[in-house]
């Protein structure tokens, strides 16, 4: 049986994205490497109370979150924030234990201190919903 | 000489009239003139990286919407003051909201500042930068992660002058005011 691994995507702009092209190279190696990825953008889910439960529940389902994500203003974009502040919600934390979680952060800057902040904050979403912290690859310039 | 203050702590919570009052306070007594602006009574879209601020329209947002106000103020202050809930080590989503709006106020080429490739800012502001985070007493390590977030954007904005402060709920008015006052001593505002 294939874990399942649940990618979700930070840029907002649209289906272009840096973010994306990562993660559907990932998804191209998942049925070699025994798993299947299955994609959520935040900037579509993260203000429609339904869409946030469907991914929720894919979570659930899954044994990995990967987040995928362009650095905005040195940090988390927008839309993933409020995404991991929902599912910080007390009543999901029971859901998240144990589960993986890992990041992919890219950005124009070269410097890899400017996605440093990005990985931080993943780590401590990682340690308020008692998930398991993986790590995370920075891209930069 | 203005000072804007960007807020996204609810207004019910019980460090929202602490910290409002004792700053318009102090800041007034040094002359500043104060924009304390609640993100969550404001009309703000989030960025969505079209690009049209650094390739169409330089230092223009295509999104008409209360960030303009925003803008104004920021261009015209020499004090930035961000005061939010500590998330994750980072700003919460409502004032995230509104610094992943704030592009615009930099030009589209670079430079290196410390080291670093940076924007630089199109205004001569902000001279100083403040950041106040309210932290969760169960998650103290994410300190340091504020303090780094803080730090990241001071570089961005080219700020000569910083203090950035981690207040929490258990804290009595006395301490608060004195961290406060010590902060403004650190950054020249009041001696």
């Amino acid at each position: 049986m294939s874990r399942k691994v649940i990618a979700l995507l930070g840029s907002t702009r649209g289906k272009k994205t840096a973010s994306e092209s990562i993660v559907d190279y990932i998804s191209g190696n998942g049925n070699a490497e025994g798993f299947d990825l299955v994609k959520y953008r935040a900037h579509e889910i993260f203000n429609k109370q339904d869409k946030l439960d469907d991914f929720m529940n894919d979570v659930i389902d899954s044994d990995t979150l990967l987040i995928s994500s362009a650095v905005y203003v040195h940090s988390v974009p927008y839309p993933l924030t409020v995404v991991l502040e929902n599912m910080s919600a007390i009543e999901s934390r029971k859901n998240l234990e144990g589960k993986k979680l890992l990041s992919i952060f890219h950005s124009g800057y070269p410097e890899d201190i400017q996605r440093k902040a990005s990985f931080e904050i993943c780590e401590n979403f990682a340690k308020v919903t008692n998930m398991e912290w993986l790590g995370g690859i920075g891209f930069g310039g | 000489m203005n000072t804007v203050i960007l807020n996204s702590i609810q207004s019910d919570d019980k460090l929202y009239n602490i910290l409002k009052s004792f700053l318009f306070e102090e800041l007034s007594k040094a002359g500043f003139k104060n924009e304390f602006i609640d993100l969550f009574s404001k009309n703000i879209e989030y960025c969505n990286g079209c690009g049209y601020c650094g390739e169409k329209k330089v230092g223009v947002c295509v999104k008409k919407d209360d960030m303009t106000e925003i803008y104004y103020e920021l261009a015209n202050s020499k004090i930035y003051i961000f005061i939010s809930p500590i998330t994750f080590g980072g700003f919460n989503s409502e004032l995230k909201k509104a610094i992943d709006r704030i592009s615009p106020l930099g030009v589209s080429g670079y430079t290196i500042y410390k080291g670093e490739l940076h924007h630089p800012m199109r205004y001569d502001n902000p001279k100083m930068f403040f950041t106040i985070g309210i932290l969760d007493n169960d998650y103290p390590e994410q300190e340091e992660t504020f303090k780094l977030v803080s730090e990241r954007l001071e570089k961005a904005f080219f700020s000569p002058k910083t203090a950035s402060l981690v207040l929490n709920k258990d804290m009595n008015v006395d301490s608060i005011q004195l961290k406060i006052k010590e902060s403004l001593e650190k950054l020249g505002v009041i001696s």
